[in-house]
């Protein structure tokens, strides 16, 4: 029997309920060929385990109580986020987030390191009022128009709410304001883990700028949305920033955009 | 041996749903017979290098160059990011590697690819220091023995890649190689492509 997934989460850009139906008939299909396959956010793998689903600590990081149904896409980038937190632990400095909407990226990084017996800080940059208005520009705000305060008051997208989340972690500092002015409020002097995630890329440049130098050699950057279509300014811009550094980036088929800072 | 038509079939109906399912996405998914990706900006799809990489290493008569589209991808990222590295370049295996490293960076890492098609070759040799080892076997069960071989000579940054490191069916061999890797120090990420990959810290 075809299992039915709340597709919108996993396959975005449907303009019609056919094209939804007739996505969801496709996905049967292949799935009685290949029972196995794996459907992650605009992703379907369909030789791949995903092993690091069976790994206990994962999956217990992952299962986060009064998460909105659609994160459960986001399992393979998750996957990612550990893999460079992990790591990080090896390399000489912070953590840092810049964008953090609810919290669920950094709050599965925390639960998945246990992050408050970690003798490193975590900081999370966030407006808690949507972009930029310095920093993005019409068409990214037009993207987003209305969202933010949506979930404002949907799924708890303000400084109050996503603070109480990081309650356990004493060694979390939550930094509100836009980037990259609330850098003057606290900033790390070293940095080994570096996840940039503001839809905005005037705003992901400028972070950039000020973050890539304090990142240990050695340390990778994870670029939310850099392989993700409807950004195709923003992977131009940060590919020409890490070229400068005689850096390339790669694409991701998650949609991320992963850096290995190689010099000092 | 040549596939049975129930087989053939099934890739069929596999196709036709893998290419029914990518039309509305067209120019942001890419489709292969392991993984379809949507909404995606394919870049490397517009970088010279990697193209002319990636058409060299089709096989004569393959219909479909751009079958294992994203594992090229990793394999062009990591040859360049070993490019600032000290060490050898090592590929144990696929000779995918070789052609790769002729195409990118204007073919100046192909002088210091060393290639091993089997175990007993990479056994043979005395390994100098490696800023770049992929591991593609033939038999996916000789990747462990080569990890011990390998896993000491890797620099700092230095890069490992693991082909079919995430497949279904050797997702025993997946535990035990993860393993041996944590081990030392290197936690393996999983690429929905298959490929494991490492870095050194």
């Amino acid at each position: 029997m075809a299992s039915y997934i709340p597709l919108q989460y996993y396959v975005q850009g449907f303009r019609t309920l056919e094209e939804y139906q007739k996505v969801q008939a496709y996905i049967d299909q292949i799935k009685g060929v290949r029972p196995h396959t794996v459907l992650a956010q605009n992703l379907m793998a369909m030789e791949s385990c995903a092993g690091f689903r069976d790994d206990t600590r994962f999956a217990s990081a992952f299962a986060m109580p009064d998460e909105p149904e659609g994160n459960k896409a986001l399992v393979w980038k998750s996957h990612v986020l550990a893999w460079a937190a992990e790591r990080a632990l090896q390399l000489d400095g912070d953590f840092v987030e810049c964008g953090v909407f609810r919290g669920f990226s950094a709050l599965f990084i925390c639960r998945y390191l246990d992050f408050a017996r970690i003798d490193r800080r975590f900081y999370l940059y966030d407006s808690f009022a949507g972009l930029s208005p310095t920093h993005s520009d019409a068409s990214e705000r037009c993207r987003i128009e209305g969202s933010y305060e949506r979930a404002a008051v949907e799924d708890g997208y303000d400084l109050a709410t996503v603070s109480a989340r990081f309650a356990a972690y004493p060694n979390v500092k939550i930094v509100p304001g836009f980037v990259p002015e609330t850098f003057a409020q606290a900033l790390p002097e070293r940095v080994a883990y570096l996840h940039i995630d503001l839809n905005a890329t005037a705003a992901e440049i400028a972070a950039l700028e000020v973050l890539f130098p304090r990142l240990a050699p050695g340390g990778v950057v994870v670029l939310d949305d850099y392989a993700y279509s409807l950004y195709p300014d923003m992977a131009k811009a940060e590919a020409e920033f890490f070229a400068r550094h005689g850096l390339p980036v790669l694409e991701l088929p998650t949609g991320q955009g992963l850096v290995l800072k190689t010099a000092d | 041996m040549s596939d049975t038509p129930n087989l053939l079939d099934e890739r069929r109906r596999l196709l036709t749903a893998l290419l029914g399912l990518a039309a509305p996405f067209q120019g942001t998914a890419l489709v292969d017979e392991s993984l379809l990706t949507f909404n995606r900006n394919n870049s490397f799809l517009r970088d010279d290098d990697f193209v002319a990489a990636a058409r060299a290493a089709t096989p004569a008569g393959e219909q479909r160059p751009a079958k294992l589209v994203w594992s090229q991808n990793t394999i062009a990222w990591a040859l360049r990011g070993a490019a600032a590295l000290p060490g050898r370049l090592l590929a144990f295996g696929d000779q995918g590697i070789a052609i790769f490293a002729r195409h990118i960076e204007g073919g100046r890492l192909a002088s210091r690819l060393d290639h091993y098609p089997s175990l007993g070759e990479l056994r043979e040799v005395k390994l100098d220091a490696l800023a770049f080892a992929a591991l593609a076997p033939t038999d996916p069960h000789e990747v462990a023995p080569a990890l011990d071989l390998v896993l000491p000579r890797l620099v700092s940054r230095g890069l490992l890649l693991i082909a079919d490191y995430g497949r279904i069916d050797l997702a025993d061999r997946r535990a035990s190689l993860a393993m041996a890797c944590a081990a030392a120090g290197l936690p393996l990420l999983e690429l929905p492509c298959g490929q494991g990959l490492a870095i050194k810290a």
